[in-house]
């Protein structure tokens, strides 16, 4: 007789600080049935020594927080700044409900539960601060977690659109893997909100981004946003070397411009992989058996890719294969 | 494996009967009894004799067998409330304070279970006002044990289960009541422990024997530094994982009788590229 792993979100791990905010009381009614754990400071739970990151995935909890500062970061140089000045990202949430076998943060964070920070109010009064003080702001607010995918937890995408609406001095980025376009669909689309759909070959996703939607839902979420004005950014990254990369990565390209017409897009945006050596050592222990992991890549200056020939052939080839659908000057590698 | 520790004899009682479990001879400072594959330590009351006690079990384990194992605490304790339930009751704690330092520590709470759950808050001495806490239950061992036994194994292999004793005010408990009061639970008891172990098994390493015996011999052969097996082994994971089968095959291209650092490394990168191109 073999024990049953608890459904996500069995337990809730609440900041005394953090009980009485909207977003906790939010949450308490949507896990009702949810043990509730008192806690003094959510890094007590999240940043443990020696937590087992795949075991805890096999039953995430959520941890609710008061974010103390910084509420707002630089851009980093793993991810692209699309000729914006004034990158920043923030995190409202750490970690993702989804479970991508190269995804950075099982190296980044030790455990595999996810905080959500829910005083909201210093995330927007920060992005507002660099705004007013720099005179613009290029603001992604879906890094180190995919927000559209918590949506229907909590709207945080919602409160950060609604933001940009009056901000026309804001730029804002929404990635995603998520078909979740629906959750936000009602919104008016304004023209300072980027949807970015991370898209991958089928094969790919099924085998390597374990509970994310399929290429063909996120093609039809993103051709959705499309058909309703948004503003949409198409990422192929990471680009992987698997098996006939060339012939799977080149029927991404056609299969995407089969669904989505290039005109309508606002950018592209390709990358191999690449994370931090630190990070790739961790998940390496913790994926003793991931191919994808455990590939030779070379590392130059704490960062793990694949060899320099190599890298560049993926990104022109991939590059390449889309334009033939789409102008250069729409066509961002990184 | 599963590791119990639990403070006193009477608690342990009808859990040695029922896994049949004999004692170590080889321990007598700290008495140990062991199965085909549950050891009890029986530590004595108080977080210290219990940290001390986790450690002496758990120190000369080796990683393989921790890293499939189940370290678990199982005692007594008082409850602030009835509504954990009554005595003779089990909970199953999800949060452990120390209550002289503050310290917290977390099981991770990763499997179904039908018990109510419960914070614990470990004191040095007995607990006899019913006010000392205002949730939760209290013990005299579990912060220790947490404490050591995460030195061990990750948080997901640690549980801590509770029998409510009292409620806090001084009531009396004889050592007969409470050796009746586990007999009753100890089937439920060992079902949950087998149940947490089958669910932890893990694999203890990615790379079969005879490829670890390549390395060795090749490491050996080529005269490699620590950072180049390091190199080595890791590699030898993608290799495996791609299918291949013998290491000491490519080897066999190798000049292995290198007599100078330059042609060891010579030879070791030859190596590398042949496992890298191997896909
Ligand atoms: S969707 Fe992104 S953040 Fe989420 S697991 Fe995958 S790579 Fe990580």
């Amino acid at each position: 007789m073999t024990a049953t792993y608890l459904p996500n979100f069995s337990h809730l791990y609440v900041e005394r600080a953090a009980r009485t905010h909207p977003a906790a009381q939010r949450l308490f009614e949507r896990f009702s049935r949810a043990r509730i754990v008192a806690i003094d400071d959510y890094r007590s739970v999240f940043n443990r020594r020696g937590q087992a990151f795949r075991e805890q995935k096999r039953s995430v909890k959520l941890i609710l927080a008061v974010k103390q500062e910084p509420f707002i970061y630089p851009g980093s140089h793993y991810a692209p700044d699309f000729d914006q000045p004034n990158f920043c990202y923030n995190a409202m949430i750490l970690n993702c409900i989804y479970d991508c076998e190269y995804c950075y943060l099982q190296g980044m964070y030790s455990s595999a539960n996810i905080v959500v920070f829910v005083n909201t109010k210093p995330f927007f009064d920060a992005a507002d601060k660099i705004r007013k003080e720099r005179g613009s702001i290029y603001l992604c607010v879906s890094y180190d977690t995919d927000l559209l995918a918590f949506e229907n937890i909590i709207p945080y995408c919602r409160e950060w659109i609604e933001w940009a609406v009056d901000r026309p001095d804001a730029l804002l980025e929404i990635r995603t893997k998520s078909a979740n376009f629906r959750a936000i669909a009602d919104l008016p689309a304004p023209s300072n909100v980027i949807l970015a759909w991370t898209l991958s070959p089928h094969d790919v996703c099924l085998a390597h981004e374990q509970r994310t939607p399929r290429l063909a839902a996120r093609l039809a979420a993103a051709n959705d946003a499309i058909q309703r004005g948004w503003r949409v950014r198409l990422c192929i990254d990471p680009i992987l070397q698997i098996r006939d990369w060339r012939a799977v990565y080149s029927a991404l390209v056609d299969q995407i411009f089969g669904a989505v017409a290039a005109e309508s897009v606002d950018d592209f945006s390709i990358g191999v992989f690449r994370m931090n050596q630190d990070y790739l050592d961790r998940i390496r222990r913790s994926r003793e058996t991931s191919v994808l992991a455990h590939y030779p890549f070379a590392n130059t200056k704490k960062m793990s890719t694949y060899a320099a020939d190599v890298r560049e052939d993926m990104l022109d080839h991939v590059k390449h294969r889309i334009l033939s659908y789409a102008p250069a000057a729409r066509v961002y590698c990184h | 494996m599963i590791f119990l520790a639990i403070a006193l004899r009477c608690e342990a009682a009808a859990f040695l009967r029922h896994s049949d479990l004999k004692a170590d001879q080889q321990s007598l400072r700290f008495p140990i009894y062991r199965g085909a594959d549950i050891t009890v330590a029986i530590t004595g009351v108080g977080k210290v004799r219990a940290a001390m006690a986790v450690v002496n079990m758990l120190r000369t384990e080796p990683i393989d067998v921790l890293r499939r194992s189940v370290v678990a605490n199982i005692g007594l304790c008082g409850a602030s409330r009835g509504d954990y339930g009554s005595r003779g009751d089990l909970i199953v704690i999800n949060q452990v304070i120390d209550h002289g330092s503050r310290r917290r520590y977390y099981p991770d709470m990763l499997l179904q279970h039908d018990l109510p759950e419960a914070e614990v808050e470990t004191f040095d001495t007995p607990v006899v006002t019913p006010d000392a806490i205002e949730n939760g239950v209290v013990d005299m061992e579990a912060a220790g044990f947490f404490e050591a036994a995460s030195r061990f194994v990750s948080p997901d292999r640690i549980l801590i289960v509770k029998m409510i004793s009292d409620f806090l005010a001084g009531e009396r408990v004889s050592p007969d009541w409470v050796e009746q009061a586990f007999a009753a639970k100890t089937e439920p008891l060992a079902v949950m422990l087998r149940q947490y172990h089958d669910c932890h098994r893990n694999q203890a390493s990615s790379l079969p024997g005879h490829i670890e015996d390549d390395i060795r011999v090749l490491a050996e052969q080529l005269r490699l530094t620590a950072t180049q097996r390091c190199e080595l082994r890791k590699l030898a994971v993608y290799f495996v994982l791609n299918g291949g089968e013998s290491i000491a095959e490519l080897g066999e291209t190798l000049d292995l009788h290198v007599t100078s650092k330059v042609a060891s490394k010579a030879e070791f990168a030859k190596l590398i590229a042949a496992m890298s191109a191997f896909t």
